[in-house]
């Protein structure tokens, strides 16, 4: 009881003849328009092929021998610590101070770095010397620093000190003197 | 003085200080061998803490055991300095808990304006002759009933990022200030010999600590006796390191950490203080950038 078929031949051909052509006009291979991945072609990136070869051909080794060549060019995670040295090919020393010696102690920023700061504000007219991370007796130290810099330049500074979050604010650029004064006293 | 205002605080939380109540049960002789009997002592005493400025002193607490309902001290384990002897920075607790209240709030209020109300197409009554203001439209927002202007449109998200720095002194802060206040207590695991909850409830009550506690661990698959015991009771809930914060930390009164937990604490917020890329925490949270 089967019906007969009609295939009409001419337009199967036609058909396949556009297809072929639309696939080289648009240059897509067969094979990644045929695959069961979503056919998401962005037009400007050529179809994913999972089986196309790579560019630049590699090997995979697993080896901690070789690997520690390429821990070396990543970045470190934390903050290297310097090796100690005779002579530093920089202005940059580390602490020598004993954290027991004064009434306070200023322990040196993730980045190894004394941590004064200079804040600029008002569109460059307010000028603020801050040190951070005070520890200890803050008052002892202010009066230390308020005496040194007084010798340093003659002037009278105007002081401010947030015991609360160990900062002492002076104002005006006092930064030059602050990590000279630090650095005197080993911090 | 302050020995009343303690007394008053105390009777009001209904509970007393531990360092009025407790004793230390232990004898000093049989101390050492009670705390190496019942578990692995490597990790009590001396650690080496990394990152020490040689200005703080390591804080010290006990390591209590917590498969008894009496408090049994078993060592002292020394804690990092700038984890848990850092600034007590309230002001910055206070930013974190109020960050973590508005990030996932959305507000819902809301307000039509005047073209959104129905109506309102026609001129109320003739520009001139009339001795009455000129008027366009009853929903004009100057009219009673009529639209509101710049009121509130729903949905409103209030979320933002607090600045990486802030949200790790914020834990910082909190754990000092726990371990400051006496609401931190350290156990070696979280092995309890019932999955009762009456045990739990009898610890807490005989230990004076808080009524609410949050005990963490580094694991977030905790033992069963303990799960099951915390599940009935609402005050008493289990954490994950991973999901530690400063808003259930406040939530709870007392916090009850694992050893392993603490290490892992530690070496996380280490890790956050010290580390090389701390500015591409925020990048990603950057407004108004190209």
């Amino acid at each position: 009881m089967n019906a007969p078929v009609l295939i009409d031949t001419n337009s199967i051909a036609m058909a396949l003849k556009n297809f072929v052509r639309a696939l080289q006009v648009s240059n897509y291979s067969l094979k990644g328009l045929i695959s069961t991945r979503p056919a998401t072609n962005f037009g400007f990136l050529p179809p994913f092929d999972p089986e196309a070869k790579p560019k630049v051909e590699f090997e995979v080794i697993k080896s901690p021998e070789v690997w520690k060549y390429v821990d070396r060019v990543l970045p470190p995670k934390l903050i290297p610590v310097p090796r100690p040295r005779e002579e530093y090919h920089s202005d940059w020393r580390p602490p020598t101070a004993d954290p027991k010696q004064l009434p306070y102690y200023i322990p040196r920023n993730k980045n190894l770095m004394t941590p004064v700061y200079l804040i600029i504000r008002k569109r460059g007219t307010q000028r603020i010397t801050r040190i951070r991370h005070v520890k200890g007796d803050i008052f002892a130290m202010e009066a230390d620093l308020r005496k040194y810099i007084k010798e340093q330049t003659g002037r009278e500074l105007g002081m401010r000190v947030d015991e609360f979050c160990g900062h002492i604010s002076i104002r005006g650029d006092f930064v030059y003197h602050v990590k000279n004064w630090l650095e005197e006293k080993g911090f | 003085m302050i020995g009343q205002r303690l007394l008053f605080i105390s009777l009001r939380a209904g509970r007393k200080f531990s360092t009025e109540a407790a004793e230390i049960i232990e004898k000093s002789s049989d101390f050492a061998l009670r705390a190496a009997t019942r578990f692995p002592v490597a990790n009590v005493g001396k650690r080496t803490l990394p990152f020490l400025d040689g200005y703080d002193p390591p804080k010290q607490a006990w390591v209590e055991s917590f498969d008894t309902v009496e408090e049994v001290k078993l060592g002292i384990m020394d804690l990092h300095p700038a984890v848990f002897g850092a600034m007590p920075r309230i002001d910055l607790i206070r930013e974190n808990v109020k960050w973590q209240q508005l990030y996932r709030f959305v507000s819902y209020a809301h307000t039509r304006v005047r073209s959104e109300m129905p109506g309102g197409g026609r001129k109320p009554w003739p520009q001139k002759g009339m001795g009455r203001a000129r008027h366009g439209s009853i929903r004009s927002p100057l009219f009673k009933g009529g639209g509101i202007s710049h009121g509130p449109r729903s949905p409103t998200p209030h979320f933002y990022m607090l600045p990486f720095a802030q949200r790790v002194m914020g834990l910082l802060s909190t754990l000092s200030i726990k371990l400051a206040q006496d609401d931190l207590h350290i156990v070696p695991n979280l092995d309890i010999p019932t999955e009762d909850p009456e045990f739990l409830e009898d610890v807490v009550r005989t230990r004076n600590w808080g009524i609410s506690v949050l005990i963490v661990d580094v694991d977030d698959i905790m033992p069963r006796n303990i799960t099951v015991a915390s599940d009935a009771i609402n005050h008493i809930n289990l954490m994950p390191v991973y999901g530690l914060n400063v808003y259930s930390m406040l939530k709870h009164e007392t916090l009850v950490l694992t050893m392993a937990a603490v290490e892992k604490i530690e070496e996380r917020l280490l890790y956050q203080l010290h580390r090389s890329d701390a500015m591409c925490k925020e990048k990603k949270f950057k407004v108004n950038q190209v």
